[in-house]
């Protein structure tokens, strides 16, 4: 059976910058993975090519054992993205999005709506459902994102810093909604800046710096790579530094 | 010797002469910068091309100057004289309105401005000035070769046009932030904001409009305007030494003229500052927070959702134009900026073909602006990209959606015109759906989904594509009005049509 995703070679580069420089990386079906890396490290790029939103330079990437160059309505159909900054319609209404969205992905309208109520119901949007999505706060737009990118019922889902900004209760009820989804057989990949979020969260984290997985492995492998240090920021520190310096 | 001051001394004064932070002249100079910017004279290319087109102005008001063009007019046709200075007072104050509206719902840095310890009296004023000289920035390129040749022609008062420029857009900035003022008090925020764009678009369209209403009287009602037109010329109102003309005079550097206009608009700018500071500041505190406080509370009734893409994209983009008011506002105004040509039309000699060419530019430049809205103004192109369904079917079904409010407007249009002439009436439709394909396929192709929706952007984001779209449109009009007429040169305006298309390929081809 196929990995969930698995990336080869994957390099990127915006004029001079270098954005991803032969990025590997393998996710197996089912696994909750973060990608953790300072900023400029590459993740969001990582994400968006292999959402099929930025064209890579070389490299392939395999979504469910889809290859997104050559068949990429193939690998849609089974992903979800969430950008860190949603852009929702703000003259639509939470159902007349969620209808939308799953027009995108060709569901049928009767199964949509009963999901859409549904997850209105989960992430606490019901009451809100007769207002446009303008009206709706931060915490409240990435709900209703979320609800979209889960309303096909994917097999992998890509979430580039899914918390930032979401008060606590929100946090908790989006990573409750995640988890459930990984037991489900959901493959989740996010990335985060929350570095506690990584470490309770996910069963595997990869370390991105300079475009490429500076390290990959549960939290014990990482520590136990890394050497010293007892918390993941000691850890995602020592190793982005060393990867810096031997760039 | 005379030793020329250092470096340093020269940096020291230019420092001292600069005015200091915080104050109103450092705000003033501050959002003349974002003026300037906003004229997009980025490239040494665009400089030389204003430089050219500067210096061939300045060419051609030396020569008005040397003709004693403008005293000729004041003295032989002081009619023709006040109608220009109606109109052009006009368009200013239509400028005014769009910018006073900018200045309290659109500029992102007003949140700042309030945040900070400057006096919101101070940043009032700055702004309404702001406004006053960006509504007049546009003239003054037409005006500054008139006034900058004044002393080249031994006219040193014409230079008095730069500061008659000025106070006439201080008084039209007083004029359209008092209305503003107004409107939101008499209508709220949300509602004053479309009613004084209205009123800025009516402003400026409406003189024409009301000049072309003796078009449309009965012959006998026209002879007895043209008799009370006569009377009234030769009367003091309209003759050279009416007060209407004053403002004429001020243009001309006329010393009293140009006091009293000075003295007016800082005058009641000034009352405008003082009376009306509290209720903007009020306003912009309210400002962001409207759209969010006021918008969909209606109760919404249930119904099942649709499936199938172009069902739902098609619904999607009708639903978001018609919540959008002032994309309607807006368009509406495309169409009634035409009608001045339509009313022309309607009384010449041989009207059919003139008609029908007016309604095929009309529906052209319709459905150019509803399939540009529906295609840049995508508030979600990272959605639609990572969904598995084909872009350019989505683009497609956009567009096509697009097309849908200007059939039915055309359409009641083309069955009158059939009522008139069946033969007319086919050759129309024909050029009218030649008309819409053509500007669907430039939308497809050439347009950038989710490039943004302000309409102002839209020249800039393919100037080529916009220029040739807009010919293009000029170009179905002629050839249809040439198919009507029997005239083989319909090929002319046939070939300018395709121009937008074959640009439009030309873009996407060069873009892949």
């Amino acid at each position: 059976m196929s990995a969930a995703l698995e990336i080869r070679g994957l390099g990127k580069r915006f004029g001079s910058h270098v954005a991803l420089d032969g990025l590997e990386l393998t996710v197996p079906r089912g696994e909750f993975h973060a990608l953790l890396g300072p900023n400029g490290a590459g993740k969001t790029t990582t994400l968006r090519i292999v959402a099929g939103l930025t064209r890579a330079d070389h490299g392939t990437v395999r979504v469910m054992g889809h290859e997104v160059g050559e068949d990429p309505v193939a690998a849609k159909r089974v992903l979800a993205f969430l950008p860190d900054e949603p852009l929702l319609y703000g003259k639509l209404r939470p159902l007349e999005y969620l209808e939308f969205v799953a027009g995108l992905w060709r569901l049928d309208g009767r199964l949509a709506q009963a999901r859409a109520n549904e997850l209105l119901e989960t992430l606490g949007l019901a009451d809100k459902r007769r207002d446009f999505v303008e009206a709706f706060s931060r915490g409240m737009r990435q709900k209703l994102a979320l609800a979209g990118a889960l309303i096909h019922d994917p097999a992998v889902m890509l979430l580039d810093e899914p918390l930032t900004g979401l008060d606590a209760a929100a946090a908790r009820q989006v990573k409750d909604i995640l988890l459930d989804r990984v037991r489900a057989g959901c493959t989740v990949v996010l990335t985060t800046h929350i570095l506690e979020v990584a470490e309770r969260l996910a069963e595997r984290i990869s370390i991105v710096s300079g475009g490429r997985i500076a390290a990959q492995g549960t939290m014990a492998e990482l520590r136990e790579r890394a050497g010293r240090g007892e918390t993941l920021e000691d850890v995602f520190l020592a190793l982005t530094r060393d990867t810096a310096a031997a760039s | 010797m005379v030793s020329r001051p250092s470096r340093r001394a020269r940096l020291l004064l230019l420092s001292r002469l600069w005015p200091s932070p915080g104050s109103w002249p450092w705000l003033l100079a501050h959002e003349l910068r974002l003026l300037w910017r906003t004229f997009g004279i980025r490239s040494r290319f665009m400089a030389a091309v204003a430089v050219l087109f500067l210096l061939l102005t300045h060419a051609a008001g030396y020569l008005a100057l040397e003709s004693r063009a403008l005293e000729t007019m004041l003295a032989s046709a002081p009619g023709s004289a006040i109608v220009t200075t109606i109109l052009l007072c006009l368009l200013v104050l239509s400028s005014a309105f769009g910018l006073a509206v900018r200045v309290l719902f659109e500029r992102g840095d007003l949140e700042l401005l309030l945040s900070s310890p400057m006096p919101m009296t101070t940043v009032y004023a700055v702004r309404g000035i702001a406004v006053g000289m960006a509504s007049v920035a546009s003239m003054a390129f037409f005006l500054a070769p008139l006034a900058d040749m004044g002393p080249f022609t031994g006219q040193w008062r014409k230079l008095g046009a730069w500061p008659a420029l000025g106070a006439l857009g201080l008084l039209c900035a007083s004029i359209a932030l008092a209305v503003l003022m107004l409107l939101v008090r008499w209508l709220g925020l949300r509602r004053a904001r479309v009613a004084a764009q209205l009123a800025g678009a009516f402003v400026g369209v409406g003189f024409v409009l009301a000049m072309q209403v003796p078009n449309l009287l009965p012959a006998a009602s026209q002879a007895q305007l043209r008799a009370w037109g006569a009377a009234q010329a030769a009367s003091w109102w309209f003759g050279p030494d009416s007060p209407l003309l004053w403002t004429f005079r001020a243009f001309m550097g006329e010393s009293a003229p140009l006091a009293g206009l000075v003295a007016v608009a800082i005058a009641s700018f000034v009352v405008l500052v003082r009376t009306t500071h509290g209720a903007f500041l009020r306003a912009a505190q309210e400002a962001p927070q409207v759209p969010a406080a006021r918008a969909g509370r209606r109760e919404v009734v249930p119904r099942a959702f649709r499936s199938g893409l172009a069902r739902v994209v098609m619904a999607k983009e009708l639903v978001l134009v018609a919540r959008d008011p002032m994309l309607i506002a807006k368009t509406l105004l495309q169409l009634l900026y035409l009608v001045p040509l339509l009313l022309v039309t309607l009384k010449r000699a041989q009207p059919l073909g003139l008609v029908a060419a007016a309604l095929v530019v009309l529906a052209s430049g319709l459905a150019g602006t509803l399939a540009w809205i529906t295609v840049s103004g995508e508030e979600a192109p990272d959605l639609l990209a990572s969904a598995p369904v084909s872009l350019e079917r989505v683009r497609w079904l956009k567009v096509a959606t697009a097309l849908v409010p200007v059939a039915v407007v055309v359409l009641p249009f083309l069955g009158w015109y059939a009522h008139l002439s069946v033969f007319a009436a086919g050759v129309a439709a024909v050029f009218v759906a030649a008309a819409l394909a053509s500007s669907a396929v430039v939308q497809v192709w050439a347009t950038p989904l989710g490039g943004g929706r302000d309409l102002r952007k839209r020249h800039r984001q393919n100037p080529f594509v916009h220029i040739a779209d807009t010919l293009s449109s000029f170009g179905w009009g002629l050839a249809c009005y040439l198919a009507i007429e029997g005239s083989p040169w319909l090929v002319a305006g046939v070939l300018l049509g395709l121009f937008s298309p074959a640009a439009a390929w030309l873009s996407a081809r060069r873009a892949r």
